[in-house]
Protein backbone atom coordinates (compact mmCIF):
# COMPACT_ATOMS: atom_id res chain seq x y z
CA UNK A 1 0.00 0.00 0.00
CA UNK A 2 2.85 2.80 0.70
CA UNK A 3 3.77 2.24 -2.74
CA UNK A 4 0.82 2.42 -4.39
CA UNK A 5 0.23 5.71 -2.10
CA UNK A 6 3.86 7.14 -3.70
CA UNK A 7 2.27 6.50 -7.03
CA UNK A 8 3.85 4.15 -8.17
CA UNK A 9 1.81 1.08 -10.19
CA UNK A 10 0.26 -1.89 -8.47
CA UNK A 11 1.93 -4.57 -10.67
CA UNK A 12 5.67 -3.30 -9.69
CA UNK A 13 4.12 -2.64 -6.27
CA UNK A 14 3.35 -6.02 -6.00
CA UNK A 15 7.11 -7.21 -7.17
CA UNK A 16 8.75 -5.13 -4.97
CA UNK A 17 6.16 -6.14 -1.78
CA UNK A 18 6.75 -9.91 -2.55
CA UNK A 19 10.79 -9.17 -2.51
CA UNK A 20 10.21 -7.35 0.79
CA UNK A 21 8.21 -10.16 2.19
CA UNK A 22 10.67 -12.27 0.87
CA UNK A 23 13.88 -10.93 3.08
CA UNK A 24 12.09 -10.77 6.48
CA UNK A 25 10.64 -14.78 5.88
CA UNK A 26 7.30 -14.28 4.75
CA UNK A 27 7.25 -15.50 0.93
CA UNK A 28 5.37 -18.30 1.62
CA UNK A 29 2.61 -16.51 3.16
CA UNK A 30 1.54 -14.06 0.87
CA UNK A 31 -1.84 -14.88 -0.02
CA UNK A 32 -2.54 -14.75 3.77
CA UNK A 33 -5.00 -12.34 4.89
CA UNK A 34 -3.56 -10.58 8.29
CA UNK A 35 -6.06 -11.89 10.37
CA UNK A 36 -4.95 -15.19 9.63
CA UNK A 37 -1.01 -14.47 10.41
CA UNK A 38 0.23 -14.96 14.05
CA UNK A 39 1.27 -11.49 15.93
CA UNK A 40 4.92 -12.25 14.79
CA UNK A 41 4.37 -12.00 11.53
CA UNK A 42 2.41 -9.13 11.53
CA UNK A 43 4.89 -7.50 13.13
CA UNK A 44 7.79 -8.70 10.47
CA UNK A 45 4.57 -7.26 7.80
CA UNK A 46 4.97 -3.80 9.95
CA UNK A 47 8.44 -4.48 8.98
CA UNK A 48 8.66 -5.04 5.80
CA UNK A 49 5.89 -2.15 5.13
CA UNK A 50 8.34 0.36 6.67
CA UNK A 51 11.01 -0.97 4.69
CA UNK A 52 9.39 -1.62 1.35
CA UNK A 53 9.52 2.06 -0.10
CA UNK A 54 13.38 2.69 0.43
CA UNK A 55 13.08 4.64 3.40
CA UNK A 56 16.03 6.84 4.46
CA UNK A 57 15.21 6.57 7.94
CA UNK A 58 13.26 4.08 9.93
CA UNK A 59 12.23 4.43 13.67
CA UNK A 60 11.52 1.21 15.40
CA UNK A 61 10.19 1.34 18.72
CA UNK A 62 10.07 -2.48 20.22
CA UNK A 63 10.10 -3.93 16.38
CA UNK A 64 10.96 -7.24 17.82
CA UNK A 65 8.89 -7.72 21.17
CA UNK A 66 5.99 -10.15 20.12
CA UNK A 67 8.46 -11.98 17.72
CA UNK A 68 10.88 -15.46 18.64
CA UNK A 69 14.39 -14.86 18.71
CA UNK A 70 14.69 -16.45 15.05
CA UNK A 71 11.92 -14.18 13.62
CA UNK A 72 13.61 -11.17 15.90
CA UNK A 73 16.98 -12.07 14.22
CA UNK A 74 15.18 -11.97 10.62
CA UNK A 75 14.03 -8.52 11.53
CA UNK A 76 17.76 -7.37 12.80
CA UNK A 77 19.09 -8.57 10.09
CA UNK A 78 16.90 -6.68 7.43
CA UNK A 79 17.41 -3.56 9.05
CA UNK A 80 21.10 -4.46 8.99
CA UNK A 81 20.55 -4.63 4.96
CA UNK A 82 18.74 -1.53 5.15
CA UNK A 83 21.40 0.17 6.92
CA UNK A 84 24.09 -0.76 4.93
CA UNK A 85 22.39 -0.11 2.08
CA UNK A 86 22.61 3.67 3.00
CA UNK A 87 19.71 3.96 5.24
CA UNK A 88 19.33 4.80 9.28
CA UNK A 89 17.79 3.37 11.82
CA UNK A 90 16.98 3.84 15.39
CA UNK A 91 15.69 0.93 17.35
CA UNK A 92 14.15 0.66 20.86
CA UNK A 93 14.46 -1.83 22.86
CA UNK A 94 14.91 -3.77 26.59
CA UNK A 95 16.65 -6.31 24.71
CA UNK A 96 20.46 -6.77 25.09
CA UNK A 97 20.54 -9.05 22.54
CA UNK A 98 18.69 -7.08 19.71
CA UNK A 99 20.79 -3.89 21.28
CA UNK A 100 23.92 -6.02 19.69
CA UNK A 101 23.05 -5.56 16.48
CA UNK A 102 23.76 -2.11 16.36
CA UNK A 103 26.44 0.37 15.62
CA UNK A 104 25.93 2.32 19.01
CA UNK A 105 23.81 1.96 22.04
CA UNK A 106 22.15 4.90 23.72
CA UNK A 107 21.08 4.10 27.14
CA UNK A 108 18.18 5.44 28.41
CA UNK A 109 16.40 5.49 32.05
CA UNK A 110 13.83 7.59 32.73
CA UNK A 111 13.83 9.47 29.83
CA UNK A 112 17.21 10.71 30.08
CA UNK A 113 20.23 9.38 27.97
CA UNK A 114 22.53 8.44 30.49
CA UNK A 115 25.29 6.78 28.53
CA UNK A 116 26.86 5.56 24.95
CA UNK A 117 28.74 2.64 23.40
CA UNK A 118 29.64 0.85 20.22
CA UNK A 119 27.35 -2.49 20.50
CA UNK A 120 29.72 -5.37 22.12
CA UNK A 121 30.82 -8.16 21.26
CA UNK A 122 28.98 -10.11 23.77
CA UNK A 123 26.32 -7.76 25.66
CA UNK A 124 25.09 -10.04 27.71
CA UNK A 125 28.35 -9.97 29.50
CA UNK A 126 28.86 -6.31 28.94
CA UNK A 127 25.73 -5.27 31.04
CA UNK A 128 26.04 -8.03 33.71
CA UNK A 129 28.79 -5.67 35.30
CA UNK A 130 26.36 -2.39 34.56
CA UNK A 131 24.39 -0.74 37.59
CA UNK A 132 21.53 0.39 35.66
CA UNK B 1 24.20 14.79 27.36
CA UNK B 2 24.17 14.87 23.32
CA UNK B 3 25.60 12.32 21.67
CA UNK B 4 27.30 12.36 17.89
CA UNK B 5 29.18 10.49 15.81
CA UNK B 6 31.56 12.81 13.44
CA UNK B 7 31.57 10.50 10.68
CA UNK B 8 29.02 10.57 7.96
CA UNK B 9 25.99 13.54 7.30
CA UNK B 10 23.62 13.09 9.90
CA UNK B 11 19.94 11.83 9.17
CA UNK B 12 18.31 12.69 12.46
CA UNK B 13 19.12 15.23 14.31
CA UNK B 14 17.31 15.58 17.88
CA UNK B 15 18.50 18.54 20.33
CA UNK B 16 17.41 18.81 23.68
CA UNK B 17 14.15 17.30 23.20
CA UNK B 18 11.71 16.89 26.22
CA UNK B 19 8.43 15.31 26.07
CA UNK B 20 5.80 14.59 29.09
CA UNK B 21 2.77 12.52 28.44
CA UNK B 22 -0.32 12.74 30.06
CA UNK B 23 -1.38 15.84 32.33
CA UNK B 24 -1.74 16.30 36.10
CA UNK B 25 -0.75 13.33 38.37
CA UNK B 26 -0.85 11.06 35.70
CA UNK B 27 2.27 13.03 33.92
CA UNK B 28 5.38 11.62 33.17
CA UNK B 29 8.42 12.39 31.16
CA UNK B 30 9.18 10.54 27.98
CA UNK B 31 12.01 12.59 27.20
CA UNK B 32 14.28 14.90 29.21
CA UNK B 33 16.45 17.26 27.28
CA UNK B 34 17.30 14.36 24.89
CA UNK B 35 19.82 14.83 22.58
CA UNK B 36 20.83 12.59 19.72
CA UNK B 37 22.68 12.98 16.15
CA UNK B 38 22.10 9.31 14.05
CA UNK B 39 24.14 9.71 11.29
CA UNK B 40 23.22 8.19 7.44
CA UNK B 41 24.03 4.32 7.53
CA UNK B 42 23.66 3.95 11.09
CA UNK B 43 22.05 1.81 13.31
CA UNK B 44 20.86 2.69 16.13
CA UNK B 45 19.69 1.62 19.41
CA UNK B 46 18.35 3.01 22.65
CA UNK B 47 18.36 0.25 25.28
CA UNK B 48 15.39 1.39 27.90
CA UNK B 49 16.50 0.44 31.64
CA UNK B 50 13.10 1.77 32.55
CA UNK B 51 9.62 2.93 30.40
CA UNK B 52 9.87 6.29 28.88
Amino acid sequence: MPLELSGMGRRQALKKAVVQLDQVGLAHRLEHFPATLSGGEQQRVAIARALVGGSQLVLADEPTGALDSVASETVMRTLRQSCNAGASAVVVTHDAQIAAWADRIVFLRDGRLVDETEAPADPDKYLAGRST
Amino acid sequence: MTVANAGRPPALEMRSVSRVYGAGDAAASALVDFSLVVERGELGTCFRTSTC
